[in-house]
């Protein structure tokens, strides 16, 4: 079953198209990784599925309803850390829970919760001291409030240290295994890969890539990076090499002695390298490198690969 | 029906508010002291009730428009702009639910800031009085209360209809001199409002709504709207003034109608923009 099924769901703000016609069927079980560099419509489309923004087309299915028509019903059964949230700084952590608790008629234990997100000994202080890692734990306690059986988190780990992003990740992973579906935004890609079973990325508003990080990494450059050092690698050298198929891009990192090949999965290292020898270059060591998953992400965001 | 959740939430979070006890306790401070001032020399209910009346004039002028747009005014753009309205969204509330929660939390704490400005007066004035005049002056301050009202919804209503807190606080002072002086702007124009549009005026709603309450044991007191009245009431008393029956939006209960439209008027109008808009 779908449990988010996002059909052609569209934003335009005046002439500007926020989200463009989106796409995207969610399982239950899933942890779906929403990357995109900021301003790529993540929170714009989180907005409308938690109705906090009409879309201009489209619809953001949840559960199979719409979120305009049973808006209180999706909320009842779902976890929301939203985007751009503020907590109420005259009110105690204790107060935020017991005000989620109390909204979705659960019954869960303040003082469990707190500890669960590493906030115990702080529930009586006001929010307002809170750090904007600890509002951030606050926040993530009270989406746990009901146990939902999907939670939304918009950044999650914007504002934790790296101590404190793992443990999220761990509160994530932990809330999975027990059958809740996750839709975790980003715009840092090892943020979710460490927990995301499947990946989707953003780009001004449309999804770009969709699938597996394995995949998504399969699907750039080929992945591997050939770095060859020697002499007289010059440009007519490379001008040659570049002429086999295998060879999809080259970077000159030192003039004639030391340049980058980006190369095909299923290519011949071997042959390449002969191939730079019969052309005359003189090769001296090579190594190869493996494309980043940054490099991934700046690739599908800011221009190039697609899926 | 998950408004009251937004409601208890709301009292807990303003009556922890430093401006708001700051205001109450200057009003409590100065109504204190022209109590003290004013204070009847006779017995007799209507001179206990007079010094109320003077002494508390300038409190309900003042204090209780003054403390009720305080309250509500921002109370839904400060939410919209700060994003916790986000946290509150989030939950199983709808932006009806938001609305009516911030006006039955907001009525709760101006009825609080009310009975703290105007209660030890009222001790007061009772301890020094004859203490024969308990219901009016209790009558007086049921008044002040509903009176308080409206600008909560006026306040809330508005709060949700601006974009900003920048907004709001213009709004805010704007509609203060406007609910008072719409009547006299009109007369100065030489615009003569009818009666059962000058009704809707605040002072002769609050004098109609403490008419209805004290006609309660007062049988006496005609059921026509102070509109009726012209000056004379004051000056004359209640019982020697007698006006023919009128029709019934001319008869003084029906400030209840004009009290319920002038709560459910201004709300609706915010919720109609709120309900629609993105946040």
């Amino acid at each position: 079953m779908s449990v988010v099924e996002l059909r052609g769901l569209t934003k335009d703000y005046g002439n500007v198209r926020a989200v463009d016609g989106l796409n995207l069927p969610i399982q239950q079980g899933e942890i779906f990784g929403f990357l995109g560099p900021n301003g790529a419509g993540k929170s714009t489309t989180i907005n409308m599925m938690l109705d906090f923004t009409k879309p201009t087309a489209g619809e953001a299915g949840i559960f199979d309803m719409d979120p305009q028509e049973n808006g209180t019903e999706i909320r009842q059964r779902i976890g929301v850390l939203p985007e751009g949230y503020d907590v109420y700084g005259r009110l105690t952590g204790m107060d935020h829970l017991e005000f989620a608790v109390e909204s979705k008629n659960a019954h869960d234990d303040p003082y469990e919760l707190l500890e669960y997100v590493g906030l115990d000994g702080d529930g009586d202080r006001k929010a307002g001291e809170y750090s904007k890692g600890m509002a951030q734990r606050l926040t993530l306690a009270m989406a746990l409030v009901g146990d939902p059986e999907l939670l939304i988190l918009d950044e999650p780990t914007t504002g934790l240290d790296p101590n404190g992003a793992r443990q999220v990740r761990e509160i994530i992973q932990r809330e999975n295994e027990r059958g809740t579906t996750i839709f975790f935004s980003s715009h840092i890609l090892s943020q979710v890969e460490a927990v995301c079973t499947r990946v989707g990325i953003l780009r001004g508003g449309q999804l770009i890539a969709d699938d597996t990080i394995d995949k998504l990494r399969a699907n750039v450059s080929g992945g591997e990076t050939l770095v060859v050092e020697g002499s007289g690698i010059t440009d007519p050298v490379l001008d040659e090499v570049y002429k086999h198929p295998g060879v999809e891009d080259i970077t000159v990192r030192q003039p004639g002695s030391v340049v980058a090949l980006s190369v095909a999965t299923d290519a011949s290292k071997t042959q390449i390298l002969s191939e730079l020898e019969q052309a005359g270059a003189e090769v001296a060591d090579f190594s190869t490198e493996e494309a980043s998953l940054d490099d991934l992400f700046a690739e599908y965001t800011q221009g190039g690969a697609r899926a | 029906m998950t408004w009251q959740t937004v409601a208890k939430k709301d009292i807990k979070d303003s009556v922890r508010s430093r401006g708001l006890w700051g205001i109450i306790v200057i009003f409590l401070a100065l109504i204190l002291v022209l109590s003290f001032l004013l204070s009847p020399g006779g017995d007799g209910d209507e001179t206990l009730l007079v010094s109320a009346g003077l002494s508390f004039f300038l409190g309900i002028l003042f204090f209780v428009p003054l403390a009720g747009l305080f309250i509500s005014i921002k109370s839904i753009v400060r939410e919209k702009e700060s994003g916790s309205i986000n946290l509150l969204l989030s939950l199983p509330h709808t932006r009806l639910d938001m609305l009516l929660g911030k006006f039955v939390g907001r009525a709760v704490v101006l009825t609080v800031a009310i009975l703290a400005a105007f209660g030890p007066a009222s001790i007061y004035l009772l301890a020094v009085g004859s203490g024969s005049g308990v219901y009016p002056l209790f009558a007086l301050l049921i008044s002040i209360i509903f009176f308080g009202l409206i600008f909560i919804g006026v306040g809330i209503g508005l709060s949700a209809l601006v974009n900003s807190e920048t907004q709001a606080l213009v709004a805010g002072v704007a509609i203060f001199f406007l609910l008072y002086l719409w009547v006299p702007i009109l007369g100065q124009l030489g615009i003569d409002a009818p009666d059962i549009i000058a009704r809707f005026w605040l002072v002769f709603m609050f004098f109609d709504f403490f008419l209805v309450l004290l006609s309660l044991t007062n049988g006496s007191i005609d059921s026509a709207s102070i509109v009726r009245y012209d000056d004379i009431v004051v000056d004359e008393g209640f019982d020697t003034i007698t006006i023919p029956s009128q029709d019934i939006w001319l008869q003084h209960w029906f400030v209840f109608v004009i009290l319920a439209i002038w709560i459910v008027v201004p709300l609706g109008v915010g919720y109609l923009r709120f309900k629609r808009q993105d946040l």
